[in-house]
């Protein structure tokens, strides 16, 4: 794919959105019926299921502490979630790297001082991979710990934006950088991008990844992009969470 | 003299009183009848007159011995004692030596009256025990006079790393040391026909710093064997002044030293 | 498994009640690097970075081998990191533990997908031979800023080292040896360098460099890397301490500042070495052992 078609003049961009819209976020709660709280994401073509176990009694004895719960996250990339069929290995050090940074993030945001000697179990799975896969995670987390009643200080939500270097031809004046929310996998292949995690949507950012040579000077604006996006779908989620609570309490009342 | 393990030791002098027995302290086992053997690396020290002799070495894993003054970490609390853990004067150790502290182990402490600490307090103790079959038990409490002595939780203050024979400097063994050294370096001079300058500061004994430091900065000190000086004072930089004074000190005469605290106090 | 010892309460309280009055243990600068030391191997190719008490050893070796099919016009970059007992008696041989792997990744991301080493030009013939150059990072102590003090190792000795130049005659592949042909220079297309900092109060404080006791306080954590030209190589933030984004590009700014520092640092190590080498091998072509 060449990197001239990611953006049309007209300013749309592969998929036909333009440069500040999300893909169609949609997710539902407690979907499995096994574990204390579930909740399935769909971003785009981006699927994850996430189901919560906790807090329970630590499985290991270097798990538990008397300060708080512990958080362990698993990550689990289906064979069949990219584009050639390939199967990671569990040691996998991207794997263990994302783990160990939404344990970090999920520790921060969950109120694990309530939770002395126990453990919270967090367990994904990635059925679909189109861009924004740590993003999506980190939102499957949230609904799926709201699901399962844990403690958490805000919504711990995650958006992705990237930055596309517009060519401005014969007219130097339309030359630029032009930031971009929500990148899919097409464009996260070729365009510098980065993912923001923050608690309560709001400008305090607790998870910044970049992967990508980006100039610093761009970064203000791709920052800036993530974190409206953050303060958008955190709405969408509460929305989706309010929605689910009222049902369940419709489903009572009958 | 610098010995090595296995060296033979020189002829040691005859004791200065009759039936005196000849002591043999760090770094040197006896077999019996009367053969003693290095097995330490470092400064071999006769005392002619009480008669010992020892090695000053300079390692870095403090091994705990009896009577012995440390600073402890506790790091959790059983029914009747708090296990606490000897950190050597190297970075944080994971292996560091564990102990035993009785919670009876306090001046007057019954089982009510015992003070409570908690993981991660810092406590100025004495080794009350200590073979190379058990871990060693601490006490809080001066063996003769039973009362605490500055014994106890160390509340507040910061702690600062230093070698281990620092450690025993500042704790007053340097001033013994000097003096050998200095009888020892007369007698070489003698020998050569020089005329030896005593420069009573050229070797240090390890105080001067703390000396200079106490006369114009009011601290509070406490200084484990194990490496450990435990620093306190009413604002954070008189502190780390202190801290790092001592920490520089090491190895400078005492006249160094002094400069060193009075460049030191400027800054502050 | 031996885990490193917790500072005590009064040490712990003690660094945090400093930090709030601008005070660090060193006293140092909150944005300033501990005392940085380079040096070379008599070989091409080895670096051995000081950064305070913190020690790394970087060991960079070139073999031909075979191109993945994948990329048959790449050459093969590795960078191998092992944490062993030798750097502090916490790391345990044989296992990896989630420090290893993030400190891998992070070396990995800085240094090799930021495109450091131009991959094209190590190879030889396409699909069939390539150079395989390989770095190999020892830690030697471990006094905090692993990160940045391997990434520093790491790029030191890629542009210290020097490959054998090779010639192909037609099906022939010659390499030559140091002695036969001066040796080539790997093409390096940028010098990323890492800057950690550390979050403590709620990140009203952010530290530079933070030494082991200041890491293993912090609240928050976050490693950015650069290039002197002002391009972000990599940023990783793995969850901790939420910081404002004002805040969190205003570190950048100042770490653009010390990666420049740095950078330079390393370009002048290398060219003191230059000379040394210079020097040294025109003494040697002058003895009188050599023909005239």
């Amino acid at each position: 794919m060449s990197r001239h078609e990611l953006l049309s003049p007209e300013g749309l961009r592969i998929d036909g959105r333009r440069w500040n819209e999300l893909r169609l976020f949609e997710a539902r709660l407690s979907t499995t019926t096994a574990a204390d709280g579930s909740s399935y994401v769909e971003w785009g073509n981006t699927k994850i299921i996430c189901t919560v176990a906790g807090p329970v009694e630590p499985k290991m004895g270097s798990n538990r502490s008397q300060d708080g719960a512990t958080v362990v996250v698993e990550v689990c990339f289906a064979a069949f979630s990219g584009n050639d069929r390939k199967k990671r290995a569990r040691g996998d050090k991207r794997v263990q790297e994302m783990q160990t940074a939404l344990q970090r993030t999920f520790s921060e945001a969950i109120l694990t001082q309530l939770h002395p000697r126990s453990e919270i179990l967090i367990t994904l799975h990635i059925l679909s991979q189109d861009g924004s896969v740590l993003a999506a995670c980190v939102n499957a987390c949230t609904l799926a710990l709201v699901d399962a009643g844990v403690p958490m200080s805000d919504y711990v939500v995650a958006c992705t934006a990237g930055s596309y270097f517009v060519r401005g031809g014969n007219n130097p004046e339309d030359e630029g950088e032009d930031p971009l929310l929500d990148m899919n996998n097409l464009e996260e292949a070729d365009l510098p991008s980065v993912t923001v995690g923050t608690i309560g949507g709001g400008e305090k950012i607790t998870l910044l990844q970049l992967e990508t040579k980006v100039r610093l000077e761009k970064l203000e604006g791709m920052m800036a992009v993530a974190l409206d996006g953050c303060g958008k779908l955190r709405e969408l989620m509460d929305e989706i969470v309010r929605a689910h609570g009222n049902e369940v309490v419709r489903r009572i009342a009958l | 003299m610098l010995v090595f393990p296995g060296d033979p030791l020189p002829s040691i002098p005859p004791p200065p009183k009759a039936n005196t027995t000849l002591k043999v302290g760090p770094g040197l086992t006896h077999t019996p009848p009367d053969n003693i053997v290095v097995h330490k690396a470092g400064e071999l020290n006769i005392d002619e007159r009480r008669h010992a002799l020892w090695i000053e070495g300079n390692g870095k894993r403090y091994i705990p011995s009896l009577n012995d003054v440390v600073i402890v970490t506790v790091l959790r609390s059983t029914s009747d004692a708090y296990i606490c853990t000897i950190p050597s004067s190297i970075s944080p150790a994971p292996s560091s030596t564990q102990a035993m502290l009785p919670h009876l182990a306090f001046p007057g402490a019954t089982k009510k009256t015992r003070p409570q600490l908690y993981p991660g307090c810092t406590v100025y103790a004495r080794i009350s025990l200590a073979n190379k079959h058990m871990d060693p038990e601490l006490e809080c409490y001066d063996a003769e006079s039973q009362k605490a002595e500055g014994f106890g939780e160390l509340k507040g203050g910061m702690v600062f790393n230093v070698s281990l024979g620092m450690a025993r400097r500042l704790l007053g063994d340097g001033k013994k040391i000097r003096q050998l050294r200095l009888k020892q370096r007369k007698v070489e001079a003698e020998k050569g026909g020089e005329d030896l300058a005593t420069d009573d500061e050229e070797i240090s004994n390890g105080m001067e710093v703390l000396e200079e430091l106490g006369r114009v900065l009011p601290f509070e000190v406490a200084v484990g064997r194990n490496g450990r000086v435990w620093v306190d004072s009413e604002e954070p930089k008189v502190t780390l002044c202190v801290g790092r004074c001592i920490q520089q000190s090491e190895f400078l005469t005492g006249k160094e030293q002094r400069a060193l605290v009075r460049e030191a106090l400027k800054k502050l | 498994m031996p885990r490193e010892l917790e500072p005590s309460t009064s040490e712990k309280t003690f660094v945090l009640e400093a930090l709030k009055q601008k005070l660090r243990i060193d006293g140092r600068d909150f944005e300033s690097f501990r005392g940085l030391e380079l040096s070379f191997g008599e070989d091409y190719g080895l670096a051995d970075v000081q950064l305070g008490k913190t020690r790394v050893l970087a060991r960079v070796s070139a073999e031909v081998a075979k191109p993945f099919s994948d990329r048959p016009f790449d050459g093969i970059f590795q960078i191998t990191t092992e944490l062993g007992p030798m750097a502090s008696p916490a790391f345990e041989t044989g296992r990896q533990t989630e420090q290893e792997v993030l400190l891998a990744r992070l070396i990995e991301k800085a240094i090799r997908r930021s495109g450091a080493i131009d991959t094209e030009s190590l190879c030889i013939v396409a699909g069939q031979k390539c150079w395989q150059v390989r770095v190999d990072v020892h830690f030697l102590h471990h006094d905090g800023g692993l990160v940045d003090a391997s990434c520093i190792a790491v790029v030191a000795a890629l542009q210290h080292f020097r490959r054998p130049d090779v010639s192909v005659e037609g099906e022939k592949i010659i390499i030559h040896t140091l002695t036969e042909r001066v040796p080539v220079p790997l093409s390096i297309l940028h010098v990323p360098i890492c800057v950690t900092y550390s979050f403590y109060h709620g990140g009203e404080i952010s530290l530079v460099d933070a030494t082991l006791q200041e890491e293993q306080l912090r609240d928050g954590d976050m490693t950015i890397t650069l290039n002197k030209f002002g391009e972000v190589c990599q940023i990783a933030k793995a969850g901790g301490l939420p910081i404002g984004a004002l805040a969190l590009l205003q570190c950048a700014r100042v770490a653009l500042v010390k990666v420049q520092e740095i950078t330079a640092f390393i370009q002048k190590r290398l060219e003191e070495d230059q000379t040394l080498r210079t020097r040294r091998d025109n003494l040697l072509e002058s003895t009188a052992e050599n023909p005239r």
